[in-house]
């Protein structure tokens, strides 16, 4: 489990990618509030010229069910728009890669649609590399 | 901003339009070391 996770998220892994770009690797978490009727919003990372990044694996936890609606995108492009009923813990295709180009801006979006603000934990790993 | 959508709710489809607030979520970069 990742650190500094609330005591209701559900371990998740990594898996290696023969796709993934060789470059610097991180991960990005955080646990938040997303309050009633609102989205939101995480700058997870802008990109420095000559650089590109490669989004490998995400994945979202809820404590309760609130959570409709994910988006994973940059300033140009969504590359994922998915609705769910995040109760559990939702893996994002760690398959599947989301290039973002230099300059822009990787953000993820949450949607609560409902009247009560909800507690959400989000990871994912990523690739900053070379162009 | 105003958003319709169709969402899952429970399982089952449900047309929501309502308007939406935005809010900043700030979270922690970790660099892996390999």
């Amino acid at each position: 489990m990742a650190v500094d996770s609330p005591d209701w998220t559900r371990p998740v892994w990594m898996p290696e990618s023969e796709a993934l770009a060789s470059g610097t690797k991180f991960y990005y978490s955080t646990t938040a509030e997303v309050p009633a009727t609102s989205y939101g919003e995480i700058d997870v990372a802008t990109i420095a010229a000559g650089r590109r990044l490669e989004l490998s694996f995400a994945a979202v936890s809820c404590e309760v069910s609130g959570i409709q609606r994910l988006r994973i995108k940059d300033d140009t492009f969504a590359f994922l728009d998915v609705w769910y009923d995040i109760s559990k813990l939702v893996n994002i295709p760690y398959q599947m890669i989301y290039p973002v180009e230099a300059t822009k801006t990787l953000k993820v979006q949450l949607y609560n649609y409902d009247a009560v603000a909800r507690d959400v934990y989000i990871i994912l790993n990523g690739v900053e590399s070379y162009i | 901003m105003k958003i319709t959508a169709l969402i899952n709710d429970k399982g089952k489809p449900r047309v929501v339009e309502q308007e939406m607030h935005v809010h900043k979520i700030t979270g922690k970069r970790q660099e892996v070391d390999e």
